[in-house]
């Protein structure tokens, strides 16, 4: 019933069904060693193990990486705010844990799409901020407060 | 005098962070000239990964004869591949018409939260877990409960949570495989396992893929194993 009352999905998209599922097409070549998505995780998972008080668990598929800051080391205590001063400071997007319901304010989500040189990139400004943090207050990060309430209306009317 | 149009109560509970306040701060920088690298959201096509030309291919062909609308379970031709696929990976008992196509995803989470749940029952979600879950829960009158998956053994789902989370309300456990945010993999066993509490408790079993028909193993990579029988397949 639920699928009657809209009528049906996109049509034209369903064509590509068929071929999606029975063809020769196969994502192989991206993730066997040489591919690139198996290069870009690779780089991700290496290069935040190499930050001080950053773990990450090597993801085993999906588009991914979701390292764990050390709450000895970062105790951070809003993680939205954190990923709002890596954008602020370092003009990366990233989402935090507790998006995901995790209930804990010690995770992130690191898309692992982009090219393994951007990755690269991102997660030296990654470290370059959480070295910041390390090195001054670490109750200093985060540092920017994300207006609420009517602020937040008035900064970003929808 | 005019009256103030407000949300309905039914989106109080409604959270889906991933699109959240930061990123209309993303949207501002960008707006002043600043380039942002958004590591935020796993939409492929940005980062040059294109749909191959085979596929493309078909979906031009179709195109005119495509502007009707069709079945609302789906094309009879996708219907019939999917069916196959669900044969070829030995997934049984899988007719025609108890396959439905979807907008995505998306769509199919809430259209599957809305037909299951009464208010109050409860569905046992990951966390961490692909929040459209728990909002989708939510909005259809339901309560997420959240079991834990083990970061220190692979994010893998934490069977004894899963089984302590067990109410009489409880309706349904979703699996999330690999998973979106953390990338884990679960073993074939431990799924098997969960289906086994889920048969016990005749629980329905929502399993989703993040994304991709295959998955990377610590070196390199290796089809996913077929899933065992499950309520519904997308």
């Amino acid at each position: 019933m639920l699928a009657s009352m809209r009528l049906c999905a996109n049509v034209p998209a369903q064509h590509a069904i068929q071929t999606g599922l029975g063809g020769y097409q196969s994502i192989n070549d991206l993730i066997l060693p040489g591919g690139r998505l198996l290069a870009q995780r690779d780089v991700v998972y290496d290069k935040l193990n190499a930050i001080p008080g950053v773990s990450c668990v090597k993801p085993k598929g999906a588009l991914y990486a979701f390292p764990r800051l050390d709450p000895e080391i970062y105790p951070i205590h809003d993680d939205a705010q954190m990923v709002l001063d890596l954008l602020l400071q370092e003009r990366i997007l990233l989402v935090q844990g507790t998006a995901f319901n995790w209930p804990h304010p010690d995770h992130v989500r690191i898309v692992t799409l982009p090219w393994a040189d951007q990755l690269g990139d991102a997660i030296d400004r990654f470290a370059r901020a959480s070295s910041r943090a390390t090195a001054s207050d670490p109750r200093r990060w985060p540092t920017t407060a994300i207006p609420k309430g009517r602020a937040r209306r008035a900064a970003f009317p929808s | 005098m005019t009256r103030p149009i407000r949300k309905s109560h039914k989106l109080d509970n409604v959270c889906y962070d991933i699109r959240g306040p930061v990123l209309e701060h993303a949207k501002r920088l960008e707006d002043e000239g600043h380039r942002i690298l958004k590591l935020n959201i796993g939409n492929p096509a940005p980062f040059g990964f294109e749909a191959p030309e085979e596929i493309l291919q078909d979906v031009m062909r179709n195109l005119p004869t495509a502007q009707g609308y069709c079945d609302s379970k789906g094309l009879y031709s996708a219907r019939k591949a999917i069916m196959q696929e669900c044969q070829r990976k030995g997934i049984p008992q899988v007719g025609i018409e108890d396959i439905f196509i979807g907008n995505g995803v998306s769509e199919l989470i809430v259209m599957a939260m809305q037909a299951l749940l009464n208010d109050g029952d409860e569905v046992l979600i990951p966390a961490p877990d692909y929040p459209l879950w728990t909002a989708a829960a939510n909005l259809s009158g339901g309560h997420p409960v959240h079991y834990l998956c083990d970061e220190a053994n692979d994010w893998a789902p934490d069977i004894a949570d899963i089984r302590d989370k067990i109410t009489a309300r409880t309706r349904a456990i979703v699996l999330i495989n690999p998973n979106n945010p953390t990338g884990g993999l679960s073993a074939r066993r431990l799924v098997k396992e969960i289906l086994g509490v889920a048969r016990q408790h005749g629980l329905v079993v929502f399993p989703t893929r993040s994304t991709t028909r295959s998955s990377m193993t610590a070196s390199s990579m290796s089809p996913p194993e077929p899933w065992p029988r499950t309520t519904s397949w997308w």
